[in-house]
């Protein structure tokens, strides 16, 4: 009886704790995307994103992010709308999923990440059909986005300022210019450091906006006794972010007052719902801390004939500390994430001559960051959109590739 | 006794959280949203098409000026935060062409609108009759759609109430032949673990 316990209390643990095959190609494709592979971890990705398993959500937006950056607009939109459905669901993690989670360990849930992971994932969708001139998608997407983050009940509008500039500039696309003055306007009273910003996006003049990635995106840890989630770095751990500055063809463009970041996730990060699963692997802590003090005292008591303890003392002692262990190892949060999301975004219209040109972003204050991009195409009427991810120590100069069937710029 | 029993009952908390990590749902088969869905599809185009049909200023043209050459427009979205893929944003507006086609075959004559004529042709699909050029008919009447909502998330969960409302346009006159509206309003709580 005792060897089928331990081989079930060691199986139960090893399931819980080793990672998968499949999750080891997902880590190998998250760190192809951060070294700038995007190709490979497109590929190693695709199979995974297909998988209906608990990290479906988290796949989906993995090869999202991936897509994306190879320019790939319709996988980018096939993965971030398969990842939105069961985001925008649910009770996707009802009966068997609830169960396994709270008594076994949250990891058997299907991630559907953190608010602010939500609302980035429909950030990026919008930004697809943004990128497409799909205007009315685009609006909806942002809209969702900033449905996405938890308000407090007297704030007028969602913290997500990055995704009311974007809704906004998809409005004035759209013609509705009142809705898009009052939308910039709301942003420049929620945050008055983005008020030059949200002046410049009610334009019609830009025919370049640069959507630039700058850092990395806050980590998942456990906290206090190891039952709560926290987020490294904290904003005063992490510090200011850089201002960049636009040249095109070597030529100074925009405004360093408009050449501010929209969002911060290290920041955003922090706005999180207490849920009950929270409460419940703190009381599955605390149960367990009481199991092992109770059966290390058992145990004590078993071992010693002398103060009349027996053999079933012993037994019982051991079960006791071994489930006081299965509860603590089982009270971990879930540390799955994102892990492509950047600290921080910064919107970047240009207005500048038509044809195709040399992009440089410079970060004056962190000039490791800076990076060229060759080739980039700007229209002579309409708006050209790109997306770029800056990386340390990754100057380029990159060539622009695009993937639109009829070689055109989007 | 006492162990044994402690001992059974923890190999059955064991082994009945064995079974139940690996025996949970996919994640797609489970959970429910406020989006429209293919019941609605259903029900939307069925109602659209028979309502189209029986339109006295609908028969009353049709009787005037035989088949109606009508140009299928997709789905425009003004929804609050739903998107609509071009996909699906086509199929609401489709449906509602292929059951008049089916159910009406002698009243409409139905002309591909121009992004759904040049896409097939980017597509240079052999054997395919694309029929005409767009630009060789004119079409007189436009079906149109547009479906605008009320969205709101919360900490209790997601609500959306629907206004799909469809149009038979006479482009020359910009007149308003017909015109319907189907409403539906969904809601999702959120679960334990949402």
């Amino acid at each position: 009886m005792m060897r089928v316990y331990s081989i079930s209390l060691l199986t139960l643990l090893a399931l819980g704790c080793a990672a998968t095959p499949n999750e080891k190609r997902a880590a190998h494709a998250v760190d192809d995307y951060l070294v700038g592979d995007f190709d490979s971890a497109s590929k190693r990705l695709e199979p995974l994103a297909k998988k209906p398993d608990s990290n479906f959500v988290l796949n989906n937006l993995r090869l999202g992010s991936a897509s994306l950056h190879r320019n790939d607009l319709d996988g980018a939109e096939a993965a971030f709308l398969r990842a939105h459905e069961v985001i925008d669901s649910f009770g996707v993690n009802g009966g068997s999923r609830a169960m396994a989670a709270v008594l076994v360990h949250e990891r058997a849930k299907v991630w559907r990440g953190e608010p602010y992971e939500q609302a980035m994932a429909n950030f990026y969708l919008g930004l697809v059909y943004y990128i497409r001139h799909d205007y009315n998608n685009a609006r909806a997407a942002f809209e969702n986005a900033e449905l996405k983050l938890p308000t407090d009940k007297f704030a007028k509008s969602s913290p997500f300022l990055l995704a009311e500039l974007m809704r906004g500039r998809a409005l004035t696309k759209l013609g509705e210019t009142e809705q898009a003055d009052a939308t910039f306007a709301n942003v420049a009273q929620n945050n008055p450091a983005l008020k030059d910003l949200a002046d410049a996006q009610g334009g019609e003049d830009s025919n370049l906006l640069l959507v630039v990635e700058y850092g990395q995106g806050p980590e998942r840890q456990c906290i206090g006794d190891g039952s709560k989630l926290g987020f490294y770095p904290t904003p005063t751990e992490a510090g200011n972010l850089p201002q960049p500055v636009v040249r095109i063809d070597g030529r100074e463009e925009g405004s360093s007052a408009t050449n501010v970041p929209c969002v911060d996730l290290v920041q955003l990060a922090q706005l999180k719902d207490r849920k009950s699963i929270d409460r419940i692997r703190s009381i599955k802590s605390k149960v367990g801390d009481g199991l092992l003090i109770a059966g290390g005292a058992e145990t004590l008591h078993g071992a010693d004939a002398e103060t009349g303890g027996t053999p079933a003392d012993l037994v019982a002692g051991s079960a006791m500390l071994a489930s006081g262990v299965l509860l603590k190892a089982g009270s971990h949060p879930d540390l799955r994430e994102w892990e492509m999301l950047p600290r921080s975004i910064f919107l970047l219209p240009i207005s500048t001559t038509p044809g195709t040109h040399e992009v440089t972003i410079h970060f004056p204050d962190a000039p490791e960051m800076d990076q060229t991009w060759k080739g980039i195409p700007v229209p002579e009427t309409g708006e050209a959109t790109y997306l770029f991810r800056v990386r340390i120590n990754d100057p380029g100069p990159y060539d622009w590739q695009t993937n639109t069937p009829d070689g055109s710029f989007n | 006794m006492r162990f044994g029993f402690f001992q059974l009952c923890s190999c059955a908390f064991i082994c009945g959280s064995l079974l139940l990590s690996t025996g949970c749902s996919s994640a797609v088969s489970a959970g429910h949203n406020t989006a429209l869905d293919s019941v609605d599809l259903l029900s939307m185009t069925d109602d659209m098409a028979m309502k189209i049909m029986a339109s006295p200023p609908v028969q009353d043209a049709i009787t005037n000026e035989g088949k109606l050459r009508v140009v299928v427009e997709p789905v425009e979205n003004d929804m609050v935060g739903e998107v609509l893929p071009r996909g699906p944003a086509d199929a609401f507006t489709a449906r509602v062409r292929s059951l008049l086609s089916k159910h009406a075959p002698d009243q409409f004559t139905w002309i591909m609108n121009r992004d759904a004529y040049y896409q097939l042709r980017k597509r240079e699909l052999e054997g395919v009759d694309l029929g005409p050029v767009p630009g060789a008919i004119n079409p007189q009447y436009a079906l149109t759609a547009k479906f605008s909502s009320l969205t709101d998330e919360n900490r209790k969960g997601r609500s959306s109430y629907y206004l799909c409302v469809y149009s038979l346009t006479d482009l020359m006159h910009r007149n308003v032949l017909w015109t319907d509206k189907y409403e539906v309003k969904k809601t999702a709580v959120r679960g334990f673990l949402d």
